[in-house]
């Protein structure tokens, strides 16, 4: 059965890559086949990855490894796969690291063109903040409450919903 | 460490986040920093968008009468305002007298009250939840063409004038319905309620479900009803 991988490589093919550590990574060629900004990369026997370090990026390569068989997505899943936040078990699982992990990895998806990845790491970080308060979201995350009393002040006016009747 | 993130990634974080919470919760995230407060609204307006393209039908109709006087229309959001403007291009002509003059005369018996209603399809029902306006008084003149009628702290009517020439010669006035604007949160509610799929049965003062805003009237009925009432008494696609 076609599952939509169209791999050119086989899967004794292997690839070098380099975080920008110096840290290498043999992986198999029809990972670097599936995401385009790594296939853009394996020109030669060994290929650096720049702004990934090697700690995020074996991260990132378990992930792909893990998910090398699932079919590839079309254009017009995204709005599908933007309408839930449900999350399989294994990646709940993958990505149940600390934040600075989870953002190092949604930033090396981000930067590596990884979409899947990257909407797991935003969906995982939305499942967290979705149950929060805004004081809750400051404090989990760590975000600076930029705005001064006067604008909170401003803000607490502009939510009163019912202010018409 | 969420702020080494692009702004791309929040506004993608979000649009996650407003699938799994309701709007007025969401509107609240607004609060968090000021990044959020750019990024949030675009979002909430985007969702509301969406929302009146695919499943639900935005309408206008008159509080009294059955009159439905616009569909699938589109709006445009201002987060100077927070409000959101539909406007119509294709409306029955209403005599000038009927919408201003005569409401001063007589405000409380036939002062014309509009609903702004949304209406969802579920599978073996629809539900439709409007929003009840107070009647129109006082327009204000914005130019020689457009009346604006100030419904309530934040929602608006605007009327266009036409001047056709009759038979005889005569130059006669008639308004169209040219904008309804109405604040943000109002909209965010409704869509809120029509979420759940089913009635509430404690709505916020100023909602109503359709049953008691569009009662149909059999002819009958109109023949007790002063003339505005009457020529007012259509549906309009």
């Amino acid at each position: 059965m076609d599952n939509g991988t169209s791999n050119s490589a086989s899967e004794n093919e292997t690839i070098t890559l380099k975080s920008c550590d110096g840290i290498e990574f043999h992986i198999d060629a029809r990972i670097a086949n599936r995401y385009t900004l790594l296939n853009n990369w394996n020109g030669g026997e060994s290929a650096c990855i720049p702004n990934v370090n090697g700690k995020v990026l074996e991260k990132v390569l378990e992930w792909c490894e893990h998910h090398i068989n699932d079919p590839q997505l079309n254009c017009g899943d995204d709005d599908s796969r933007r309408r839930n936040t449900i999350i399989e078990e294994w990646d709940e699982n993958f990505l149940s690291c600390d934040q600075d992990m989870l953002f190092e990895i949604i930033l090396a998806a981000n930067y590596l063109e990884i979409k899947p990845l990257l909407d797991l790491g935003c969906k995982t970080v939305a499942n967290m903040m979705k149950s929060k308060s805004p004081e809750e979201i400051r404090s989990a995350f760590n975000i600076d409450n930029d705005y001064t009393p006067e604008e909170e002040e401003q803000f607490r006016k502009e939510n009163e919903w019912a202010e018409d009747y | 460490m969420i702020q080494i993130l692009p702004n791309e990634l929040h506004i993608q974080i979000l649009a996650y986040i407003i699938a799994e919470i309701n709007l007025e919760k969401f509107c609240n995230l607004r609060t968090v920093c000021k990044k959020w407060n750019t990024f949030v609204p675009l979002i909430m307006s985007e969702v509301v968008v969406s929302k009146l393209k695919s499943n639900l039908k935005f309408g206008l109709a008159d509080c009294s009468y059955k009159t439905v006087i616009s569909k699938n229309l589109l709006p445009t959001y201002s987060d100077s305002a927070k409000t959101f403007t539909f406007l119509f291009d294709q409306t029955e002509d209403i005599n000038i007298s009927d919408i201003f003059w005569f409401n001063q005369e007589k405000p409380n018996e036939y002062a014309i009250k509009f609903i702004a209603s949304i209406e969802k399809e579920c599978l073996f029902v629809s539900f439709k939840l409007g929003v009840k306006f107070n009647g129109l008084f006082s327009p204000e003149i914005m130019n020689d063409d457009i009346y604006k009628c100030q419904l309530d702290h934040k929602s608006n009517m605007c009327f266009k004038r036409k001047v056709k020439v009759d038979e005889e010669g005569n130059s006669i006035s008639h308004l169209r319905i040219y904008s309804l604007t109405i604040a943000a949160w109002k909209l965010y509610y409704i869509l809120d309620c029509l979420d759940l799929n089913c009635k509430l049965t404690d709505l916020k003062n100023g909602f109503q479900y359709s049953e008691e805003t569009f009662d149909y009237l059999d002819d009958d009925d109109l023949s007790d009803l002063p003339d505005i009432a009457r020529r007012r008494h259509c549906t309009i696609n």
